[in-house]
């Protein structure tokens, strides 16, 4: 049993448009889960579900063994939130730890604020504040009530690179803290960084699902990119049937670039060179590069467009 | 101790429209008063004898004038309590915590209404210190039943306004929608439809009728009991509205 599962999820708003269909995630204790997909694909309907906010047309939400979300148990950051602009981040933060019946908060209102960095701004007025500071005092209030689970919308939209590092960096202290932690973000080199495991959505399906491990060993590990200064057809046909190459890709209509995607990393690195360099073929360009969650996201976009 | 949390947070929320509400009762009807009396010194003599000052119909305008612009402000500070939470974006975050729904209607339902009552007991003092001061001895019970009855009818308005504001997207169609409605109970009394008997603006009347000794104390008690339904009624909707209308967009 997974720590967060959702089971044939779907939701179809009243104008028709069905915004998830048959979502089954699976998150375990401990992870950073990724949910990535380009915007409109259902991630924060999905999540709004997740959350109770929203009820599903069909399916269920299970949560530690349990069906349904337990919402003492669980930190919300919505994309874009907004506080209530008359307290300050103290105030704020007393307030939203008061609804959960806890017998002491100020310990968890420090944890908090220390974990985000905010300490020294306690006493700001929430309208006087940042966005980046604001996207922090939304993650405090998801922690201040010290949940299992967090579950963070798009909590790096709209930052400039170091607020997005921040956060970044925010998100990884607390999986090391042993908080199970669901994130969604169309930024996929943000996600790469720290996610553990990753669900791709696309038009309210879930069309990839793993951990990253998983993803990179079922997909090509790497991309090799070659350029030639004429036709290399007899080369490029020695490279298609090498066993550790899934596939060549034409990159121009003269044929004379290709990305080659490979399976086995180490023995690509040691043969393709050996072999490109034996043949008559001028090689002008030659490009290694690892497969990004990004390379695997566009590769599953594109099938899909398919 | 939730309910506690969430009513604080809205009457510090809520406090300048508090004030607002208080200061405008007062305004228009604790000066009616003053107003009655002094009117004759403020027109031109030929006329002036065609005003009579008269404690009556003092505060017969009190009445009047506190139901009218209390009911005005009082869908202006409300139509914000759900509608308004949902336009800034504060709502999502709020049903995110381990409270219910009904706990949120509830609380922003008492903390406007104990506004509404403070305003009318503040509005209903001043009158009867200007009563007295202007008129001569004058019963403090009559006009504190009069500023309870009033109190009563201005919170089934925000109970009203609240249905609308857990309906709509924004404010401002929360504002028509519970005005136009208002306005539209408010006149059937007027107009002595036959149909009356389903605005609480007619039980409404006893708020003046206590004043000058027209009504029972059983009559008093039940035209209150009346609209304290109508309210609740309101309540409920919202609440049921509230909860239908998140869970599905």
């Amino acid at each position: 049993m997974n720590f967060l599962e959702t089971k044939n999820l779907s939701k179809t708003y009243p104008n028709g448009v069905e915004a998830v269909k048959s979502l089954n995630l699976k998150i375990d204790k401990g992870e950073i889960y990724g949910l990535i997909g380009p915007n409109g694909a259902g991630k924060s309907t999905t999540i709004r579900i997740l959350m109770g906010i929203l009820e599903p047309t069909s399916g269920s939400v299970h949560f530690d063994g349990r069906s349904g979300i337990d919402l003492a148990k669980t930190g919300y950051l919505p994309e874009g939130a907004n506080f209530y602009r008359f307290m300050t981040i103290r105030e704020y933060l007393e307030w939203s730890c008061s609804l959960y019946d806890l017998p002491d908060c100020e310990n968890n209102i420090e944890e908090s604020l220390i974990t985000v960095g905010l300490e020294n701004l306690r006493e700001r007025k929430l309208d006087e504040i940042s966005k980046g500071q604001k996207q922090r005092v939304g993650i405090a209030q998801a922690l201040v009530h010290d949940p299992d689970l967090l579950i963070l919308d798009e909590p790096t939209s709209g930052l400039d690179p170091m607020g997005k590092k921040k956060i970044l960096s925010i998100i990884k202290e607390l999986a090391g803290q042993g908080k199970t932690i669901l994130t969604s973000s169309h930024i996929l080199p943000e996600l790469s960084q720290i996610c553990t495991g990753v669900g791709i959505i696309k038009g309210g399906e879930l069309v990839l699902q793993g951990s990253m491990a998983d993803l990179r060993k079922e997909f090509v590990t790497s991309n090799v990119e070659l350029g030639f200064e004429g036709p290399a057809d007899g080369l490029v046909t020695k490279i298609e049937g090498l066993d550790f190459v899934s596939e060549v890709e034409e990159m121009d209509e003269e044929g004379y670039r290709y990305i080659v995607r490979v399976k086995d990393e180490k023995r690509a690195k040691r043969e393709l060179p050996e072999l490109v360099l034996k043949d008559e073929a001028v090689v002008t360009y030659y490009d290694f590069a690892r497969v990004t969650l990004e390379d695997i996201f566009m590769e599953t976009m594109e099938e899909g467009a398919k | 101790m939730k309910i506690r949390s969430l009513l604080v947070k809205e009457f510090k929320e809520t406090r300048i429209q508090g004030v607002v509400f208080a200061a405008v009762i007062l305004l228009f009807g604790a000066t009616s008063v003053l107003l009655q009396k002094f009117i004759p010194q403020l027109v031109p003599e030929n006329l002036a004898e065609a005003f009579e000052p008269s404690l009556t119909a003092g505060l017969a305008d009190y009445v009047g004038n506190s139901l009218q612009m209390g009911s005005i402000v009082a869908i202006l500070i409300t139509i914000a309590a759900l509608a308004g939470e949902r336009e800034t974006g504060t709502l999502e975050l709020l049903l995110a915590r381990p409270v219910s729904k009904t706990q949120i209607v509830l609380s922003k339902f008492f903390a406007r209404v104990s506004y509404v009552f403070l305003g009318n007991l503040i509005a209903g003092l001043v009158t009867w210190y200007y009563a007295v001061y202007l008129f001569g001895p004058f019963p403090l019970g009559k006009i504190m039943l009069a500023a309870l009855g009033m109190s009563v009818v201005i919170s089934f308005v925000v109970g009203l306004t609240m249905i609308f504001s857990a309906w709509s997207r924004s404010k401002i169609s929360a504002a028509f929608g519970s005005g136009a409605v208002a306005l539209a109970l408010a006149i059937l009394p007027i107009v002595k439809s036959p149909y009356d008997m389903i605005s609480p603006f007619t039980y409404g009347e006893v708020a003046r009728q206590s004043l000058l000794d027209e009504v029972t104390v059983t009559g008093y008690l039940a035209d209150l009991g009346a609209i304290i339904g109508f309210t609740a009624f309101c309540i409920i909707l919202t609440i049921i509205i509230f909860r239908k209308v998140e869970k599905i967009t």
